[in-house]
């Protein structure tokens, strides 16, 4: 009586629904992987072309630097469905200008995460997302991590979003308190907010006030300070003065490392806080 | 480490071959599509289920069990990080089975609408085809024969995509 397919061996799989092999196939490790598997079989041959995650890593070697520009355009032009995340990771340098065609593009197909892992840098060109983020209504999370130490919050066009609700900053260098404080308070459903490695000396003091943030991450452990003062040639200033958390719905709190010298913190629900704090002076 | 108790409501699931499982309703409420029945009040003691045999259908029982029992995460409880580590270990446990039988559970996890399950099935199948070829990967997934696409359609698709392939 046994129906099992484990007794006659029948290809089930196939016969599962489009959403379903499109969960297997988005949990490759990248994009090119997934298309190679359109010569599976002619059940295979279309479906990765409604993914609705998409994976983009240049890596050592795969793709000369015109070639990824073209295939970046292709992969996103070619479809239009939602997007439920966008994932680009590229070491080599592309200029902004480049990068914010590709933002264009999905936005246009609906994004709701973006993650951006950019090795700009080599123009010391600050990343500059562009304006059309904050008109995307559908953006929820929005992951972003240079290589190189650039700029985020310099620029005004890029100076909030109605929608995010995550927010995930890796290796930015935070110049403006005041940018910094008008970016998070345009962003009301923000719940959860990392800084991960980020740079602060340059502010006398860091606000960071959101009615509605839940988790905070700042975790500033692995940095190597001196290096990076001596690359900037900054001098004596090395923390930011002041960190002023207003955050009356936080739960938890996560703060590793050092990132100011004082601190003021206005978080009435938190029910969870690891604080690790280390000797800046050694 | 049950939860069951003598008045807690049970429900019934019988499988294509004929067995039959009497499980906690909370057990069973981890699969939408029995919830879902419950709540419209159309489900009987006994809920058939034709397309699962008793051996993935006890797999399955053994999944909600475990994760009915685990705290729920939620956004003003403590998360007890021991039992979620707890429920990751009993995850990976659970999905090292043979690739027939990871197919009846993710065809029956599908029918059933329980999500967790899905997901985990979905991440063990593209862990076990990742870095494949795809002459590998039809004969783990046991692809149709009758489905490959004949050599020129295969070379065209390669042509076209080339640089994926390369």
């Amino acid at each position: 009586m046994k129906k099992s397919n484990i007794e006659n061996g029948v290809d089930r799989i196939s016969e599962l629904p489009d959403p379903i092999l499109h969960s297997i196939l988005s949990r490759l490790d990248s994009t090119e992987e997934v298309v190679r598997n359109s010569v599976l079989s002619t059940r295979w041959k279309y479906l990765w072309t409604s993914i609705p995650s998409i994976n983009l890593m240049s890596g050592p070697k795969p793709f000369g630097e015109n070639r990824f520009k073209e295939f970046v355009y292709w992969v996103l032009a070619n479809r239009t469905q939602g997007l439920d995340s966008f994932s680009l990771r590229c070491s080599n340098h592309y200029d902004m200008q480049t990068i914010g065609r590709w933002i264009h593009l999905v936005v246009m197909r609906k994004v709701k995460k973006l993650t951006l892992s950019l090795g700009c840098g080599v123009n010391d060109e600050a990343i500059v997302l562009p304006r059309c983020l904050v008109d995307c209504d559908t953006l929820e999370e929005l992951l972003l991590a240079v290589y190189l130490l650039s700029r985020f919050f310099e620029y005004e066009k890029f100076h909030g979003s109605k929608t995010l609700k995550v927010l995930r900053l890796h290796n930015v260098e935070l110049l403006d308190n005041d940018l910094v404080q008008q970016f998070l308070t345009n962003c009301p459903l923000l719940e959860d907010l990392s800084f991960i490695d980020c740079l602060t000396y340059n502010l006398d003091s860091l606000v960071i006030s959101c009615p509605n943030l839940k988790t905070l991450r700042i975790y500033n452990k692995g940095l190597d300070y001196d290096s990076v003062i001596k690359r900037k040639k900054y001098e004596e200033e090395k923390l930011c003065e002041r960190l002023t958390l207003i955050c009356p719905k936080l739960v938890s709190l996560w703060y590793e490392g050092h990132m100011a010298n004082h601190f003021a913190f206005d978080v009435k629900s938190l029910k969870k806080a690891m604080i690790e704090l280390e000797d800046v002076d050694e | 480490m049950s939860t069951s108790s003598s008045s807690s409501k049970k429900i019934v699931l019988k499988s294509a071959d004929n067995e039959t499982f009497e499980i906690d309703e909370i057990v069973a409420l981890e699969s939408q599509a029995i919830k879902n029945m419950i709540e419209d009040e159309c489900a009987d003691n006994v809920i058939p289920l034709g397309n699962i045999d008793s051996k993935t259908l006890s797999k399955i029982i053994e999944y909600c069990k475990k994760h009915a029992e685990s705290p729920k995460k939620d956004d003003n409880a403590d998360i007890d990080e021991k039992a979620v580590e707890d429920l990751k270990s009993f995850d990976a446990e659970f999905a090292k089975v043979d690739m027939p039988l990871i197919q009846d559970i993710l065809m029956a996890a599908n029918f059933l609408n329980i999500d967790n399950l899905i997901g985990l099935m979905c991440r063990t199948i593209a862990d076990r085809i990742k870095g494949k070829t795809p002459e590998e990967i039809r004969k783990i997934l046991n692809i149709n024969k009758n489905d490959l696409l004949s050599p020129e359609q295969e070379a065209k698709a390669r042509e076209e995509n080339s640089w994926a392939f390369d």
